[in-house]
């Protein structure tokens, strides 16, 4: 679903991505692990095609980032660690405005804004301007606009960051639901415990460079995802 | 403390003028220099509109002895001036930047940051205040000495103005801002622009018979503000030179102002960290309607131009005014065909020219419709939404440019269309008056995107740089005024060929439709690529 080869991106002199591979696969909930500046944030920028990098190769179900970016953007969809949306539209105009880029039938929309709204107690919220939403209430909508076109790939940058313990639970219900059918995760966290008991794969990441990747039981073994992350930052 | 936040505003304003991007690149050279020539321009047009209103004043008002009525008029229009024009820029920059919270989370006062909010817009205050005082003075000093105290007093007076101003226009600020929290912005930007165009219409329509009544009436003005607005009068005898007035006059200022800094101080906790709060309705599904991507971008820029009375205002004035100048043609059409007919019985027959003027006319309207500059610059943090969606860098600028077209070029076709119906011209010239001027919209819209995307720069901290001091608006603004004098240019080196106006202005449209054709395509080309390089 997401094949990312040699990826290297610089800002000026500094390397923030440095020949970066990684390969997740459809129903695989993929989490990126590292410190603050490691290079995930930039990572999955590439990846959604927000960031021109300087080397390698990004494929989405099988076209390129760079060459096709627009089929790759039609079957994924981005979830910034910052809910910045318009906050000149209520959540139903951005909804509606998320859906009408994407070609989403009335039908379809409908269903899906009644379901995630539904789930994430969103429905009657939708009608505020998101000027008026708290961070909790945007990233619920943007979780909904990301949902809302039944894409195959979804990157996830902190994706639990200011969600209430309920709605937590219901994204993870959602993310496997959404790799049960055959779509794939791609996310960053900082939250371990989330990243040990949901994640399929990881992948940890140190200044910019690979530090190790696999399933999650190759990865921590016999101990636990945060002592091997602390042992392999160097600071256990 | 205060001089660390006195430090960042000052930065943050020098920033504004001096950088162009979020990679905080330095402008060019050449950049600084044009700006500079451009602010300078602006400068000497006001100062010089200034010297003749005042140049008519102070020979009559000196003649009468009423010298100080001269200077307490003066001192009235520096403050009426500054305050009218930066009442939004003060609400704005006082309770809705983006700094805010950051900053109220510090161990800060609040009554600190609102004091390094306002030291910034006073530097601004004094620089319009002086554009209509320094004015004054040179012309005063033209018709009567001026002796070294009076100047000092001058300076200082308008020192003292600028703090009177500065604490009407935060009052003001803070007025609307409880306004915009109680209404919706869109209306109460409209309602603003309305009752600013009514205020500005009405005034300028007066402004014959409000002079000739000044220059007539000194004495009855001046036993009027003896009564009933004495400080006015202290200012006006303190530049004459009368210290004791001056003092009083500045103590006055000054308490005027801490008074209002002391009640801002209080409330600005409350006020900056307000908001309107929305009514929460039943979401109806059935209302919701699938649309094209071209159709959801250009909403989402509709909704955005509502919604902001910082860019509705600065950048929709020109369409409103032109949509007037229309009714007004209408209305007025027997007064105009008076005039004309008044001129050529002077010998200056403008009946032929009359098709040329109206276009050049609606030309200088749309100069001031640049929605397209800040569209880029406006998506600041949100520019994410847009770049990773399945839509093409060039479909959404065309969008955005579809928006500025929608937006203006009808309501100056139309407008050209009536102006030129009411004033008598003939079918194939209003239908030419009616191309050309839109034509300059949709050059207007070309020229406007190509600086927006040039001049981008998305981590603005108050739309308000965006819409009024960004370079992309204020280029698109200057550039545009350039259009229709560049025409006119081009009329008089034609002359020998003695071309009829409806060849030239055929010509004309081919030119604008050329022009407009090839920043066209530099949208498509170079601005694609600029806008997918954004960050």
């Amino acid at each position: 679903m997401l094949r990312i080869t040699n990826l290297t991106k610089t800002y000026g002199d500094k390397v923030a991505v440095d020949n970066l591979s990684l390969h997740i696969a459809p129903g695989e909930i993929f989490g990126f692990i590292g410190h603050n500046g490691a290079g995930k944030t930039t990572t999955l920028k590439a990846c959604c095609g927000i960031l021109q990098f300087d080397r390698g190769e990004i494929l989405v179900d099988g076209k390129s980032i760079q060459k096709d970016p627009i089929g790759c953007k039609q079957v994924m969809a981005y979830v910034p660690d910052n809910p910045d949306l318009y906050e000149f539209l209520t959540g139903i105009q951005y909804l509606n405005f998320v859906a009408d880029i994407y070609g989403v039938s009335r039908a379809d929309r409908t269903a899906q804004i009644e379901h995630y709204g539904q789930l994430l107690g969103m429905t009657d919220d939708l009608t505020l301007p998101i000027s008026d939403c708290s961070h909790g209430m945007r990233q619920k909508v943007a979780l909904m606009a990301a949902l809302i076109h039944k894409p195959k790939l979804i990157l996830m940058d902190e994706p639990f960051v200011g969600l209430d313990p309920v709605a937590s639970h219901q994204l993870k219900q959602v993310m496997r639901q959404h790799c049960a059918e055959g779509g794939a995760i791609f996310f960053s966290t900082h939250v371990l415990e989330v990243a040990e008991k949901l994640c399929d794969k990881v992948a940890i990441i140190k200044g910019g460079k690979l530090i190790t990747s696999g399933t999650m039981e190759d990865v921590k073994g016999q101990t636990s995802l945060e002592q091997v992350f602390l042992e392999l930052e160097g600071e256990a | 403390m205060m001089k660390a936040l006195l430090a960042v505003r000052l930065r943050a304003m020098l920033a504004g003028f001096t950088a162009q991007s979020r990679q905080k690149k330095k402008k060019s050279r050449g950049m600084m220099l044009l700006f500079a020539f451009l602010y300078v321009y602006v400068a000497v047009v006001i100062a010089g509109m200034m010297c003749m209103m005042f140049g008519q004043l102070a020979p009559v008002y000196h003649a009468a002895g009423l010298d100080w009525l001269y200077f307490s008029m003066a001192g009235l229009m520096a403050m009426m001036f500054a305050v009218f024009g930066s009442v939004f820029s003060t609400q704005s920059q006082l309770y809705e930047a983006k700094d805010n919270d950051l900053l109220l989370s510090m161990p800060i006062r609040p009554g600190a940051i609102l004091f390094s909010r306002m030291v910034p817009l006073l530097l601004l205050t004094v620089v319009f205040a002086g554009l209509v005082m320094i004015p004054a003075s040179v012309m005063y000093a033209i018709s009567a000495a001026l002796s070294p105290l009076g100047i000092v007093l001058q300076v200082l007076s308008l020192l003292a103005v600028t703090f009177l101003a500065q604490a009407a226009a935060c009052l003001l600020g803070w007025g609307l801002h409880l306004l915009l929290n109680k209404m919706n912005k869109s209306f109460a930007s409209l309602l603003y622009m309305v009752v600013f165009l009514g205020l500005y219409f009405w005034i300028y329509s007066q402004a014959g018979n409000i002079m000739n009544s000044m220059a007539a009436n000194g004495a009855s003005i001046a036993s009027a503000l003896e009564a009933w607005a004495w400080p006015i009068c202290a200012m006006g005898r303190g530049c004459t030179g009368e210290i004791l007035y001056f003092l009083i006059f500045a103590v006055i200022c000054g308490a005027l102002f801490g008074v209002v800094y002391y009640l801002l101080s209080r409330t600005f906790l409350k006020s900056a960290t307000s908001r309107r709060s929305a009514r929460r309705r039943k979401l109806n599904m059935a209302a919701q309607k699938a649309g094209t991507p071209a159709g959801a971008i250009v909403f989402k820029e509709w909704r955005h131009f509502l919604g902001s009375p910082v860019y509705l205002t600065n950048t929709g004035i020109g369409i409103l005014l032109t949509a007037v100048l229309a009714v007004a043609a209408v209305i007025f059409r027997r007064k105009v065909m008076e005039l004309l007919e008044l001129y050529a019985a002077m010998g200056l027959a403008l009946d032929g020219y009359l098709p040329l003027i109206i276009c050049a006319l609606l030309g200088f309207m749309a100069s001031m419709m640049f929605i397209s500059a800040p569209s880029v610059s406006l998506e600041g943090k949100n520019l994410w939404i847009l770049r990773s969606m399945p839509v093409s860098s060039k479909r959404i600028l065309q969008a955005k440019l579809r928006f500025h077209i929608l937006l203006t070029t009808p309501v100056t076709t139309v407008s050209a269309a009536v102006v030129a119906v009411a004033l008598g011209c003939g079918a194939p010239e209003t239908v030419l008056c009616a191309l050309v001027s839109g034509l300059f919209t949709v050059l207007n819209g070309m020229l406007g995107m190509v600086c927006g995307l040039r001049w981008a720069k998305l981590d603005w901290l108050s739309e308000a740089y965006p819409c009024k001091q960004g370079a992309a608006a204020v280029i698109t603004m200057f550039a545009s005024m350039g259009v229709p004098l560049l025409l006119a240019g081009l009329y008089f080196l034609l002359a020998r060929f003695q071309l009829t106006e409806a060849v030239f202005m055929v010509l004309c449209a081919l030119i604008l439709a050329a022009a407009s054709f090839g920043l066209y395509r530099v949208v498509a080309t170079w601005g694609v690529r600029r806008w997918e390089s954004l960050q």
